[in-house]
């Protein structure tokens, strides 16, 4: 149908070309121009090889004496004596030729359409125009809406088509008979030779060609060298079409692009490895979400255990969605990396500031934010291609398209052109990360989340944004926005930001906020948001008021602080307010998956397998630590104890990790107050807070601040915060020596790296204070030397 | 060198520390090696055995010194006197009084951040004309880069920014001079005695300064190391790195010879700064002594950041020209193998000398006092810090053992601890992180590749060299070398290296680790901070090259 259905781009109806032309005539033109006009035609008269199903009458030469020669043909059509009988050499003549004009036309059907929309010249999408795609009614394929909608293009093109060959078949049994059995009078005007295959006339021949018979026979016979050509490049264009599911357009375009690896023999390895794939029953092991964690286990499983992996991820777009995703990720599309390389930009102002200080004149350059964004887009783009190169060298089948769980061993994917697949697996890995959500206030719709903000170029320059969230996400925007010279507003409910790390930094992240020109706004709880007159957003917003009394609320019991109202206008509003799992709508629920009843994250136990025995969870889907180098240690961790036979566990204790704050924090073990509820025993805290080298120059104001703590009656190290730059690089080392269980000792005894920040972590001599530890666990955890709790 | 932190500790000593005043010193004086220190049970426990001997054995030999000298009950001036104020004689100075109670005195002569024979000041080498200002000058020099790179994230620059040199060094100096008086309070603030001049040993338990002479029960000779010279013809028209930290303007060029760190960190902050720059050394790369691949990286990233490299070249000749430029004559072998020599010519503003360092060992009186010297011409001293005279003892630069500021503060606090502590103490001169301010910087802690294969054998080398992030959008070419040296049979990681940013900074931590015997499992076994440099040294999962002893055989 779908071969049919293309020909409804082009406008010409070549079957009525045949009307007004008698038999007789064609005959003689026939017999002077069709050699096989004369083929003489033998009966079968019993001979004794290979009669069954084969035709009554061989041509002359073919004498029935060998097997074929009477050729397969159990209803007798190229039998003129016999039951069907209509195939007589006259009809194959005239049938080759008008399949020749309907294959020369067909192509020219293919490649208008796609060739026009991608220039832009018809209104079509490039999707729509591809000769495969429209006007496919569903459910063979996704309707694609090409001038019209898919079904009344189909009875339109069936109406015609039916008509124009229908006229064409009278004609070639009556030749000449269209002139008198004319439909509606007007197929008069055509008039012609008679003969059917080349009627020609004033219509059919405007420029009167051929006036030789010598020089027509040289035209009838291009005529029929091209049309065989079109032929084979019909058969050409469906097989591209299976193979590259491109249009012919796309595919030279694609082949001009790379000559050497797009060309058949290319696309045939293609084919043949995916076919072989398919032809082993099923997977051991389908992902679905190409993020940090789903890449790394499937890469570790098919290229180290050679398990047989397939990923679902996503078509590649910078802002996701259900139908947009990509390879590498939050991580690399829309986390970590981004959002690193606007620090890095957005750094810069600073190093102007700096400079100075260290006698260069001064300088105060705008940004140009779009050159930026298109480089970082640029770079993201390349590193999304890097992770689908690492996952073809592993060895591992990429599936574009929505991954949803039918049961416990099936996997449907679901293509973005509509076509759908079944993959039938041993094991299923759910890693399909998490999302920002919103908070559901009033003209919540007018926010944006991070995935934006990482895209966000129409805020004029100078302009305002008003950051709602206290979490790293909140603090990181808060100076990439101040930093790129905007005004940035940040709302937090609580009394500092970064809840959950040790309290001193808290502090002084704040406070460096507040140096830096972001207005920070404590306890204050937004209320809505609305559009204000000058195409901004009003941010209207709760705090309690200053020196305000307690109060009953509504004669209830509970006690509220008195609240007063207030208002930001500003460009933008960025809710950074958190992320849930990416757990809806792919099918968990059905396949018995259970998920936790508050955050709707995948349940899983320590090696991540969930309640159902062949479905496994990693990353941030499962919501345990939500870092993309947790995810990479658990999708290892899966790796190995699915395929390499070593059951493993991931160890979540001492997990260094920096927040790309301004200047950045880096952290790793407990915070003081984790450390007082979970040891017991004294525990030293030894505290350094100093004004950095470059500082001295520069004049910043600004203090590094390090805080170590170390639990007395074993003297392990048990936690190391840091403020300050370079703090993500400096905590890393720091991480492996917690890792070894380091004691205070053996940090004194490592002689420093002079001068640098970092020293000052090996030569801190005295405690700042002593404090007890009121939990009941008697010495930190002792990493086992192996690392990893693995069970070898 | 932080400063702030400087301060701070300088309070702690002051308040914090324990300071037992009158009563600590009297039983110091009286019996200064033995003097009793009331140790934890828990310290008492962790001692070893072996420790406990040696202890035993140090005391003795002290006390023997004391009755070799007739001295047993002489009055000293001094429990110490420490001859040099640098980083090491400051901290054991201060550690001594205001830790262990003694009495102690120091020498040093007057402030100049150029130091000569009558001239040097309280900080020393590092604070005064070494690290510290090296370090601010590398701060200085790197904006020019960041003005290039920022254009890359989008910011419209427009014309380089200028530098008020000017500004700059009269800030640097004052910072030089707060920081000289933070050792000054420091050193007051501990109770030491503080005698401006020149110390010279008169006899074992006498020193001369000026025109003072104190006696001590121990002499510390911390006197530090200055730059060297090679003689060749006009090479008294050198400057050395004394003088570099001080120039009045920023040189249109240079010829800096010498292939060592300190040739290599100017040669980065002049290039910064927009001289051009000509490195002369010896060798096919500079870095004698380094990882053969960190040296080849870092050779590489020199040139691309625009280093005029003279590879196997020496320096012939130097003279003056009549509008004071200087015309530098070198000599560059053809190969490393070869002596053919082709001599060639340089034109420019000044020539450096970083041609290494040599003990301030001259005019100090240590024949008269009967110090024995290495042949190098450093003070020979034993684990324990202990020259050939007994109650003369030496650490720092003077001794050549491993010339580092945090090696002199190690050695310091060993030395004190052996002398006060009651429990003699060794420095470990094992797996010192350290760190080349060149640019690109290098860090690296324990062994290089070539030693790890000399020491164990097997060898499991993991090498990545990767282009930084921020300069994927800024466009800047310098790339990242990262690379483990894994003694195979063990799993230990025995050497660490990087060339590339924050690799001081990154270098500290694996020290740690390193210091601490980490194995290859421990360091993969470790959660990377995403996304940063040093996580690469974390997620090294393939050896680069797996070097065998076997192997090793068969192609001998």
């Amino acid at each position: 149908m779908q071969a049919v259905t293309s020909f409804s781009g082009v406008a010409v109806r070549p079957a009525q070309t045949c009307s007004r032309t008698t038999r007789r005539s064609s005959v003689v033109v026939r017999a002077e121009g069709n050699e096989l006009a004369k083929v003489d035609r033998v009966a079968k008269s019993g001979g004794p090889l290979y009669r069954n199903f084969t035709s009554g009458q061989a041509l002359s030469y073919l004498d029935g004496s060998l097997p074929g020669d009477f050729g397969f043909d159990p209803l007798g059509l190229s039998d003129p004596q016999g039951a069907g009988g209509f195939i007589t050499p006259e009809w194959l003549a005239y049938s080759e030729v008008i399949h020749c004009r309907w294959a020369m036309l067909g192509i020219a059907g293919f490649l208008a359409p796609e060739v026009l929309a991608s220039v832009g010249v018809i209104p079509a999408s490039p999707e729509a125009a591809v000769w495969f795609r429209s006007g496919v009614i569903p459910p063979a394929g996704q309707s694609q809406q090409y001038w019209t909608d898919p079904y009344s293009l189909f009875w339109i093109e069936a109406i015609l088509m039916n008509f124009a060959e229908l006229k064409r078949w009278q004609d070639f049994k009556n030749p000449g008979s269209q002139q008198k059995q004319y439909f509606l009078g007007l197929e008069a005007v055509f008039g012609g030779s008679g003969n059917p295959a080349y009627p020609g006339g004033q219509w059919f021949n405007m420029l009167n060609w051929g006036k030789t018979p010598e020089e027509m026979k040289k035209l009838q016979t291009n005529e029929l060298r091209n049309g065989r050509l079109a032929m084979i490049a019909v058969l050409g264009c469906f097989a591209q079409a299976v193979m590259t599911k491109e249009g012919p357009y796309a595919n030279l375009i694609s082949h001009l692009s790379d000559p050497m690896s797009n060309n058949i023999l290319g696309n045939l390895a293609t084919i043949m490895k995916h076919s072989a794939a398919a032809m082993s029953e099923e997977y051991d092991l389908v992902t679905i979400g190409a993020g940090s964690g789903g890449v790394r286990a499937s890469r570790l499983a098919a290229g180290q255990y050679g398990a047989k992996v397939a990923i679902i991820e996503l078509p590649f777009g910078l802002v996701s969605s259900d139908e947009v995703g990509g390879a590498g990720g939050t991580c690399v599309i829309r986390g970590c990396v981004p959002k690193k390389l606007m620090v890095y930009a957005s750094e810069f102002s600073e190093a102007f500031d700096d400079a100075e200080g260290f006698g260069w004149s001064k300088v105060k350059p705008s940004v140009d934010i779009k050159k930026f964004l298109a480089r970082k887009a640029k770079e993201i783009e390349r590193l999304n291609g890097v992770y689908g190169q690492i996952l073809d060298k592993a060895g591992v089948e990429c599936i574009e398209g929505r991954g949803i769980v039918l049961d416990p061993h099936t996997v449907e994917v679901r293509a973005s052109d509509g076509s759908v697949r079944q993959l039938k697996t041993k094991n299923i890995l759910i890693a399909t990360g998490g999302r920002a959500v919103k908070p559901p206030i009033d003209g919540a719709e007018l926010a944006i989340t991070s995935d934006e903000a990482l895209v966000l170029d129409d805020v004029p320059e100078g302009g305002t944004i008003a950051i709602v969230g206290a979490g790293y996400i909140a603090v990181e925007f808060a100076g990439i926005f101040s930093g790129l010279g905007y005004k940035v507003h940040l709302v937090i409910r609580g009394e500092q930001p970064l809840r959950g790390f040790d309290e001193e930094l808290r502090q002084l992240v704040g406070t460096n906020l507040g140096k830096r020109g972001v207005d920070v706004h404590l306890k204050t709880s937004p209320i809505k948001l609305e559009k204000n007159a000058d195409g901004g957003i009003d941010l209207h917003y709760e705090v309690p008021k200053k020196g305000g009394a307690k109060k009953e609320k509504n004669g209830e019991k509970e006690e509220e602080e008195e609240k007063e109202k207030g208002m930001i206008s500003c460009h933008k509003v960025l809710f950074a307010t958190g992320r849930k799992p990416n757990t809806r709508g792919i099918g968990l629920e059905d396949a018995g998956v259970e998920l936790d009843e508050k955050s709707k994250a995948v349940k899983v136990d320590e090696y991540s397998h969930t309640n159902v025995p062949s479905i496994w969870s990693i990353g941030d889907c499962t919501d345990r630590l939500n870092l993309t180098p947790v995810a990479l240690m658990e999708g290892r961790a899966l790796a190995a104890t699915l395929f390499g036979g070593k059951p493993m566990v991931p160890d979540y204790e001492n997990v260094p990790s920096a927040v790309f704050c301004q200047p950045p924090l880096g952290t790793v073990g407990l915070t003081e107050a984790e450390a007082v509820e979970k040891l017991s025993g004294d525990i030293d805290v030894y505290v350094s807070k100093f004004k950095p080298m470059k500082n001295t120059l520069s004049g910043r104001d600004e203090r590094t601040f390090m805080k170590m703590l170390v639990h007395v009656p074993t003297d392990r190290v048990i936690g190391c915060h840091m403020v300050g730059p370079e703090a993500a690089e400096i905590v890393q080392g720091l991480g492996i020596a917690l890792k070894c269980n380091a004691t205070k000792a053996q940090f004194d005894s490592c002689v420093g790296v002079h001068p640098s920040a970092a020293e000052e972590w090996v030569t801190m001599t005295s405690a700042a204070r002593r404090i007890k530890g009121e939990g009941k666990q008697l010495e930190p955890t002792l990493h086992k030397s192996g690392g990893n709790k693995a069970h070898d | 060198m932080k400063l702030g932190g400087i301060a701070r500790q300088g309070v702690a000593c002051a308040t914090g520390w324990p300071r037992t005043a009158a009563a600590a010193r009297r039983a110091a004086t009286a019996s200064p090696v033995l003097r009793h220190v009331k140790h934890s049970a828990q310290q008492q426990q962790q001692r070893a055995p072996a420790l406990r001997r040696a202890l035993t054995v140090r005391a003795e030999a002290a006390v023997s010194n004391g009755n070799g000298n007739g001295a047993a009950s002489q009055e000293f001036d001094f429990d110490l006197f420490c001859i040099g104020a640098g980083s090491g004689g400051v901290r054991a100075s201060r550690v001594a009084a205001g830790t262990y109670g003694a009495k102690v005195g120091i020498c040093e002569m007057p402030y100049n951040p150029i130091a000569s024979d009558t001239e040097g000041g309280a900080g020393g080498t590092c604070v005064l004309r070494g690290c510290v200002p090296k370090k601010l000058f590398v701060y200085a020099s790197e904006y020019r880069e960041t003005f290039a790179d920022a254009q890359g994230f989008g910011w419209q620059v427009g014309a380089e920014p200028s530098l008020d040199w000017a500004a700059f060094m009269k800030k640097k100096n004052a910072e030089l001079e707060r920081l000289n008086g933070v050792y000054m309070k420091l050193l007051n603030n501990s109770g030491v005695e503080y005698v401006e001049g020149r110390g010279q040993l008169v006899d074992a338990h006498t020193v001369k300064v000026g025109d003072r002479t104190v006696t001590a029960r121990n002499i510390l000779v911390a006197t530090g190391a200055r730059a060297f010279v090679p003689s060749f013809e006009g090479s008294e028209l050198c400057m050395i790195s004394d003088n570099a930290l001080e120039v009045t303007e920023v040189p249109k060029s240079i010829v800096i010879i010498g292939g060592g760190y300190i040739a290599v960190e100017f040669a980065g902050i002049f290039a910064g700064l927009g001289t051009e720059v000509h490195l002369i050394y010896r060798q096919d790369a500079p870095l004698r002594g380094f990882d053969e691949e960190v040296r080849k990286f870092a050779t590489e990233q020199y040139a691309l950041n625009g280093l005029h490299l003279h590879p196997l070249s020496t320096p012939q000749k130097l003279e003056k020209g009549p509008d004071g430029r200087l015309k530098f004559t070198g000599a560059k072998r053809s190969g490393s193998e070869s002596s053919e020599e082709e001599t060639f010519v340089l034109d420019v503003d000044h020539v450096l000398a970083a041609t290494g360092r040599r003990p301030n060992v001259h005019n100090l009186g240590l024949e008269e006092a009967g110090v024995k010297m290495t042949k190098k011409g450093a003070i020979e001293v034993d684990d324990y810090s202990q020259t050939s005279v007994k109650s003369i003892w030496a650490i720092g630069d003077v001794t050549d053992r491993m010339a580092l500021t945090p090696v002199a503060l190690m050695e310091a606090m060993a030395l004190t601890r052996t002398i006060f502590g009651d429990e003699p103490s060794k420095p470990d001169h094992q797996n010192i992180p350290t760190a080349v301010f060149s640019h690109p910087q290098i860090g690296t802690v324990g062994m290089s590749e070539e030693q790890a294969v000399e020491a164990y054998g097997n060898v499991d080398v993991y090498s990545s060299s990767f282009r930084p992030m921020r300069n994927t959008i800024s466009g800047n070419e310098g790339r990242t070398l990262m690379k483990l040296v894994v003694a195979t049979d063990t799993d230990k990681v025995v050497g660490c290296h990087m060339v590339g940013p924050d690799s001081a900074e990154i270098m500290q931590g694996m020290g740690v680790a390193v210091k601490m015997g980490v194995t290859k499992r421990q360091l993969d076994s470790t959660v990377g901070i995403h996304p940063s440099a040093a996580e690469e040294f974390v997620t090294m999962r393939t050896p680069t090259r797996e070097l065998r002893k076997e192997a090793a055989k068969v192609a001998a």
